[in-house]
């Protein structure tokens, strides 16, 4: 009995090594090469800033008919975009880069595409300043980050102190708080495990002609290609990569993407309608970057009617509406099927 | 002796003058002074009415904040985030705090009243959160133009040797706030300033200067300098700061030379 479990136990080891060899195998794309740009797509769902709302993106995923009730690719040839700003406020991000992960897989073997792309809390983690800001990295989300084997260390250590009538939850928001050690954890394990693969998303991309970016596209960075903006911040992600997992010393880099408030994590004036933009500007900032319009998130916005989403007569989409109980839970997704806009959600939402 | 009558008349009339300027200068000067103390001591001890958080957009998610001390009420900018060099994104309200204290000492005008204050656990910055201002992208999309061209290019002007000497950002738009009533140009968010580069800005030159504000910083003590910033700036970020400040004097005397003092030092006209 005992030599039919260890010869199991073997053969199971031997399977695991070999699809681990394969994995390490699979054709990876210089970061260079990552492509940015398609063409002739047909059906595009844009789904805005999520912050940490697993079940609501579920529920917009299975709404719109992208899944089943097994969260399998139904979508066939769509492209899903994800404009960023999945960490953060909320508790499951960890569970909604999981979903993106496997639906990535399933949509391009089907013809489709995910495409997730880096929002400014994605750069705030990979870089480790989320933890400068109050009530960004949750509780759960930063439990969810840890490594095992040193969570369920720390978790014994909060226990054993909560038994003498301390609140546990209130005792992790300390962890967070001032513990450096847990947050050195944290961050090393978040970009081991998460933070290169999101590394390799783009900031900004174009789909027929239409680009795709979380914050905006300033009139200096629409005379940049594409293709320099993404790469640039792939750079500076990974200067900061580099230094978190100790392989090399920190730098005092000069940042050209990273943390720019013109930068394309971070500029808002395109979602903003406080008159500092001006339609000329807008049209010279499409007519540089050759798109007939750009979709943002990035900046919350109360969205009833389709008509809430554009600016400027529809040259800008604003698609952050708020989909994260964090922010209210309004589940909204902007579709773009043959060039026709329309807007899931407004029955749905809550 | 008729001649030396009058000479007297006329020397204490013109004594009388100058004693009444002085006076007005110094009223002038005190009710400033008096105004900016004023508004420290609202924002360093007004009981905090409401503060609402996330509502601010920015990097630094600031805090708005409502104050009331019985006899006045407003509004304020609360900035925690603390980043200071050598941070590979270095942002901290310590550098907005340096840059109020070489605000008042060179006795500019150009940044709303702020204090250090500590709100719900937090150290930070609590600066008058000014309502009813323009940013200068505003003004321009607008297409507003001031009533006094030339009080208002002076503004500027200040405002370039300022962010020369603490090392930020050259006019950004979003950062400079006008009055439309007044014209009052004010320079906001210095949380970036004071990059340890013993150089001044490169894309930034300096042109013109208002008389006060290169007297005041050729009188500047280096001494009492650091003293009034050490609590919020590194060593090597102040040696920057007095190398750029010995730059800055230098410029203006190369346009002096160049050009002549007329066409490069203006006594400021107010708005």
């Amino acid at each position: 009995m005992n030599s039919i479990i260890r010869r199991k136990r073997t053969g199971q080891k031997l399977l695991f090594l070999l699809v681990w060899l394969v994995w390490l195998t699979r054709p990876v794309l210089p970061a260079e090469q990552i492509p940015c740009r398609w063409s002739g797509v047909e059906k595009i769902v844009v789904v805005g800033d999520l912050h940490g709302d697993y079940d609501h993106f579920v529920e917009i995923l299975k709404g719109i008919g992208l899944v089943d009730s097994s969260l399998s690719w139904t979508g066939g040839q769509a492209f899903l975009v994800q404009t960023g700003d999945v960490l953060d406020r909320g508790p499951d991000a960890r569970k909604i880069f999981d979903l993106i992960r496997k639906l990535e897989t399933e949509a391009e073997a089907a013809g489709g595409q995910v495409q997730m792309l880096i929002g400014n809390h994605e750069e705030m983690n990979i870089t480790g300043i989320a933890f400068d800001y109050e009530d960004y990295v949750t509780v759960e989300q930063f439990i969810s980050f840890l490594p095992e084997d040193y969570l369920a260390r720390k978790q014994k250590e909060l226990e054993k102190k909560a038994r003498r009538g301390r609140d546990i939850r209130h005792l992790w928001q300390e962890v967070i708080d001032f513990d450096l050690e847990a947050r050195k954890k944290y961050l090393v394990n978040f970009n081991q495990k998460y933070g290169k693969w999101i590394a390799r998303k783009n900031a900004v991309i174009k789909i027929n002609d239409t680009v795709f970016v979380h914050g905006g596209i300033s009139e200096e960075f629409s005379r940049w290609k594409l293709e320099d903006i993404n790469n640039r911040l792939r750079y500076e992600l990974g200067v900061f990569q580099k230094a978190i997992l100790n392989l090399s010393p920190p730098t005092d880099m000069k940042l050209e993407i990273v943390y720019r408030s013109n930068g394309p994590l971070w500029y808002r004036e395109l979602a903003l309608a406080n008159g500092s933009l001006s339609e000329e500007q807008v049209d010279r900032i499409l007519n540089n970057l050759e798109a007939k319009q750009i979709i943002v998130a990035h900046t919350p916005r109360l969205i009833l009617t389709i008509d809430d989403m554009r600016r400027f007569g529809g040259k800008i989409w604003i698609v952050d509406t708020g989909i994260s109980q964090a922010y209210g839970g309004h589940m909204r997704a902007l579709i773009i099927n043959d060039g026709q806009f329309s807007l899931w959600g407004v029955n749905h939402g809550k | 002796m008729e001649n030396n009558k009058n000479l007297l008349k006329t020397g204490l009339v013109m004594m009388a003058i100058a004693w009444g300027l002085f006076m007005a200068a110094s009223d002038y000067l005190c009710g400033d002074q008096k105004e900016r103390e004023q508004l420290e001591n609202f924002l360093s001890k007004a009981r905090i009415v409401r503060v609402s958080k996330g509502q601010a957009g920015g990097r630094t998610a600031p805090w708005i904040v409502s104050l009331d001390d019985g006899r006045m009420k407003g509004r304020a900018i609360f900035k925690y985030v603390h980043r200071p060099r050598p941070a590979m994104i270095p942002d901290s309200y310590f550098y907005e705090l340096a840059a109020y204290e070489l605000n008042k000492l060179l006795d500019l005008d150009i940044m709303p009243t702020v204090v250090a204050r500590k709100l719900d656990g937090r150290n930070g910055s609590l600066q008058v959160m000014l309502t009813g201002v323009i940013t200068e992208a505003q003004r321009q999309r607008k297409g507003l133009t001031p009533p006094d061209e030339e009080a208002f290019q002076q503004a500027l002007a200040e405002v370039v040797v300022f962010e020369n000497l603490v090392y930020d950002q050259c006019l950004d738009q979003d950062d400079i706030l006008i009055s439309p009533n007044t014209w009052q140009v004010w320079r906001i968010d210095f949380s970036e300033s004071f990059a340890p580069v013993p150089e001044l800005l490169a894309d930034c030159p300096i042109r013109r200067c208002s008389r006060e504000l290169f007297n005041s910083l050729s009188r500047l003590d280096p001494g009492l300098l650091t003293n009034k910033v050490k609590s919020y700036l590194s060593e090597q970020e102040i040696e920057a700061l007095l190398k750029r400040k010995d730059l800055i004097i230098a410029a203006i005397k190369k346009l002096i030379e160049e050009q002549g003092e007329e066409a490069v030092l203006f006594t400021k006209k107010k708005n």
